[in-house]
């Protein structure tokens, strides 16, 4: 049975609607489906023939629940992702110099230039968070819908900001020149790792849209 | 769960899910999810089933590790999602085959000791 320009949407709308939120989710669900139906043996019409394969892909339930694991996996991966991103930059020499050598020149700017380091960290804060709010732009405008990938690439982007903010905010007044340098270190560790991954969700995503 | 196996052996199974995909795509250049769960079926005569909750995660978990690229094509009226193995794929799929190997031999000499 070969389904229709129709038929597609309508699985496309019926799992939309069911509560697979996420186009890059439905993309592979539509299709699953699609090429279940058209091996279909026997004679059947299009609603029976999709009734069953969503009974043998185990869709014909409780699509939400499918929507819940499939961000839950993608979490997964990403959270995963962004630590290795983390060991990746610590492992390599050059980088690790270079954030070595980042929470020397903080260190130094908090003890010689001690009225300096908050605006310097304020810098350091904002640098990043003005290439998130850039890239964040740029995926609004290429239209890349609600994607599951895309959400994580960006969480996993702004994760250095929440996980140092509280930090920040309990920073003790003594040793700032110790403790503020480290957390700046840290969230600029963070955000690099980020970065790379929100730009492996980004490029995936322009595959999957054939941009 | 992960794989519905006929007799209630699913369990044996299951850690394998990721050896499974990597062999199949080293037969085939490229192959979407529902092919791969047709072969497997095909296969292993009906009584390996990969659940489709379970292919998915693992393909998209393998993409991430670097070891499939994806591919995309329009197909009739739809998007299709190919997999293929990268070069760090095709190795790895040589080191989950000689694991595989190694485990199959360990429990023959276990469980069948006259045919190991």
């Amino acid at each position: 049975m070969k389904l229709t320009k129709e038929d597609v949407q309508f699985i496309d709308n019926y799992l939309k609607k069911g509560g697979i939120k996420y186009w890059d989710v439905r993309l592979e669900m539509v299709d699953h489906l699609v090429s279940d139906i058209e091996n279909y043996k026997g004679a059947a019409d299009f609603e029976t023939a999709f009734n069953h394969s969503l009974v043998n892909a185990g869709w014909d339930k409780n699509l939400e629940a499918v929507n819940t694991q499939s961000w839950k996996s993608t979490n997964k991966i990403y959270r995963k992702m962004h630590f290795d991103e983390i060991l990746k930059l610590l492992k390599n020499p050059s980088t690790l110099f270079g954030f070595i050598a980042f929470y020397l020149l903080l260190n130094r700017i908090a003890i010689v230039f001690s009225e300096y380091i908050k605006l310097v960290a304020f810098t350091v804060l904002l640098v990043p968070l003005l290439v998130l709010l850039y890239e964040s732009v740029k995926t609004w405008r290429k239209k890349l819908g609600k994607s599951v990938n895309m959400q994580y690439g960006l969480f996993y982007f702004s994760f250095g900001l929440i996980m140092t903010n509280l930090p920040l905010q309990l920073l003790p007044k003594s040793h700032l020149y110790v403790w503020l340098p480290l957390i700046m270190t840290v969230y600029l560790l963070m955000m690099v790792a980020g970065y790379k991954v929100y730009k492996y969700a980004y490029k995936k995503m322009l595959k999957l849209k054939c941009l | 769960m992960y794989i519905c196996a006929t007799m209630s052996n699913s369990k044996l199974y299951k850690g394998s899910l990721n050896t499974i995909i990597l062999k199949l795509l080293n037969e085939n250049d490229k192959m979407y999810g529902y092919e791969i769960t047709q072969k497997v079926k095909e296969l292993t005569k009906g009584e390996l089933k990969i659940t489709e909750g379970a292919l998915y995660p693992a393909l998209h978990k393998l993409e991430a590790q670097g070891l499939l690229d994806v591919e995309v094509a329009k197909v009739d009226n739809r998007l299709r999602k190919y997999y293929k193995l990268t070069e760090n794929g095709t190795k790895e799929t040589v080191n989950k085959l000689e694991e595989l190997a190694e485990y199959i031999k360990t429990m023959q000499a276990l469980v069948n000791p006259k045919l190991a």
